[in-house]
């Protein structure tokens, strides 16, 4: 059953990022693909269409999927809370204040013609801002609920001083705000996505350390640590985690609602386990194909339009994740 | 043997149970824990189990402070069942077991045949085979106060502390766990303290009785204990009825006297 459910995703991720590629406003034929890497394709435009425009935008989508899916299974574990996502603690508005901050209060502040560098390095600044108040709180706060609630609480500040920046600003400045909250996995360089990737990858190896903690967790702090369980160093390591990957997601990304909340959920439906060694990879898997499948709709393919990357997520994540719990009766948590 | 020396416990500045004498124990015992609701049983079995709430005093493992254990021998020394419901009950009653192996495998929760073998035979002694692949939350209160004893005793420790162990059984089942509890701790030569409001049965099994009444911890044999008449003192109550130090209702081993 485990086998079985693992096998088909794999297959999943690899059918959509091959659809991924070939969908779009112009269809390319998949054995293309083939050519354009290798570099046997004389097309310059289809070169140019898969290398600079689909190939990043699928590679990402797979990044910022199993990321996300990540860091929501380990926060849920760590609050043992059904409704904690990979946001909860605060990153994504840090990262929402940053680009604020930038777009909205240049005026204020002097800063002129903000650019698209600009937007990521004001969100990576706000991510960072807030996962080390985060860090120093957890040094304080003993309690895992308590710091739940400063999550929160940064948030809720983040999102007041927001409101108070859109409220004094222009039309034009409020619209390139409301575009990077939409979210967007397309126009990144190559190097921005190899540095996702390299986080992705620390993060993984990182996880595998706490594989038998995040288990333990599982009976409760005070049972897991009758266990010889270590969780101080499990809490510490999976704010890290999860300050990593939500915080660079967030930078290049944009805040990606819906994935990091519902894919555990929906991991846990499919299998159905609670077990991390299982559910790790299967949420990993199920969040990059959601993604891709994501992406491929908001591409709206064959037409000249496309749709925010947030919106589809959620039109299509919200239904799915209903339609599952009508089915099973209950959430498995 | 676990050893409390000169021990206060309590929070913050307020002592809310003390000992001028050292209490020891011993493995192979079966230890009651008694007390009235709020003088400091759950306190006592978290001062020893973490080195909470310790005010003065220090907590021997086998002549080792304390403080001075790592959690992960800690972890091999003494379980504990708690009365906090917090774990996930989508875990299945083999998991929890599976999962409570946890101090003796590798870091990334490997069992070998033998840590199987060993939770299957717990499995086997406290009946709940049938029930390996259920999940937590379908089970009655009952059956998952079962899973969670053996769950401690999956652990393999020579202590075992036990917080209400009873609390949610009707009367049979809590004569017919604790019964099986003090088999297993003279079997196995295990040193069990649980905390239980139960007072026949519980006195009629046990070896020896740690009684918190008036901030005073005391340690006796069962006999000694219902011989100071404590049980008396401990709940002054018009409604109690106690004859020869126990309450005026007995487990079947004494028929004649059953009132």
């Amino acid at each position: 059953m485990k086998n079985k459910v693992l096998f088909l995703l794999v297959i999943a991720v690899v059918v959509l990022f091959i659809a991924d590629i070939c969908l779009g406003t112009v269809f390319i034929k998949p054995h293309k693909i083939w050519d354009v890497l290798l570099g046997n394709n004389t097309n310059a435009s289809e070169n140019y269409i898969i290398t600079q425009m689909r190939l990043p935008r699928a590679v990402m989508a797979i990044l910022t999927g199993a990321g996300l899916a990540i860091a929501g299974l380990l926060m849920q574990t760590l609050f043992r809370n059904p409704l904690a996502g990979p946001f909860v603690l605060g990153i994504s508005s840090g990262a929402g204040l940053g680009v604020a901050l930038v777009v909205m209060g240049s005026a204020v502040l002097g800063i002129s013609a903000v650019s698209g560098l600009g937007l990521v390095t004001a969100s990576i600044i706000g991510s960072v801002l807030v996962m080390m108040l985060i860090i120093m709180m957890s040094l304080r706060i003993k309690d895992t609920m308590g710091l739940l609630i400063v999550g929160l609480m940064v948030g809720s500040l983040s999102s007041a001083v927001v409101g108070i920046l859109s409220y004094f600003s222009s039309s034009e400045q409020l619209k390139r705000y409301v575009f990077w909250s939409l979210g967007s996995l397309g126009n990144l360089e190559w190097e921005n996505i190899l540095i996702l990737a390299f986080i992705l990858l620390i993060s993984s190896l990182l996880v595998i350390l706490i594989l038998k903690p995040l288990n333990a967790m599982l009976l409760g702090e005070t049972y897991a640590r009758s266990l010889g369980i270590n969780i101080k160093t499990t809490r510490w390591i999976i704010i890290i985690i999860t300050s990593l990957l939500a915080g660079s997601i967030t930078a290049f990304a944009g805040p990606i609602a819906f994935i990091g909340l519902a894919v555990p959920h929906l991991a846990r439906l499919l299998l159905p386990t609670v077990n991390h060694k299982i559910l790790l990879p299967t949420a990993v898997l199920l969040g990059a194909s959601l993604l891709l499948a994501c992406d491929i709709i908001s591409q709206l393919p064959f037409s000249n339009y496309s749709l925010p990357i947030n919106a589809v997520t959620s039109l299509i994540g919200a239904p799915l994740v209903i339609w599952l719990i009508l089915r099973k009766r209950n959430l498995h948590f | 043997m676990i050893r409390l020396q000169h021990i206060e416990i309590g929070y913050g500045h307020c002592v809310i149970a003390q000992s001028e004498e050292d209490i020891a124990c011993a493995k192979g015992k079966f230890i009651t824990l008694l007390g009235a609701n709020g003088t400091g049983k759950s306190t006592l079995l978290r001062a020893i189990s973490n080195n909470q709430h310790v005010i003065k005093g220090t907590i021997y493992i086998n002549n080792t402070n304390i403080i001075n254990i790592s959690d992960l021998d800690k972890s091999k020394s003494i379980a504990v069942v708690l009365t906090n419901r917090e774990f996930s009950q989508f875990l299945t009653v083999e998991e929890i077991l599976y999962l409570s192996r946890a101090p003796y495998t590798n870091f990334l929760g490997k069992l070998t045949p033998s840590d199987i073998a060993f939770v299957e035979e717990i499995m086997t002694d406290f009946e709940i085979l049938k029930m390996r692949s259920r999940r937590l939350s379908t089970l009655s209160d009952g059956q998952l106060q079962r899973v969670l004893i053996a769950r401690a005793l999956v652990q393999d420790t020579p202590y075992i502390l036990m917080d209400e162990p009873t609390s949610h059984l009707d009367v049979h089942h809590k004569a017919e766990i604790l019964l099986k509890l003090r088999d297993y701790c003279h079997q196995h030569h295990k040193c069990i303290i649980f905390s239980s409001h139960e007072l026949s049965i519980a006195l009629a099994l046990s070896d020896e009785v740690i009684a918190i009444h008036d901030l005073k911890l005391t340690h006796q044999s069962k006999d000694d204990f219902i011989a100071s008449d404590m049980l008396l003192k401990m709940f002054p109550s018009p409604l109690l009825d106690f004859k020869d130090g126990l309450l005026g209702l007995k487990i079947n081993d004494d028929k004649s006297k059953t009132s």
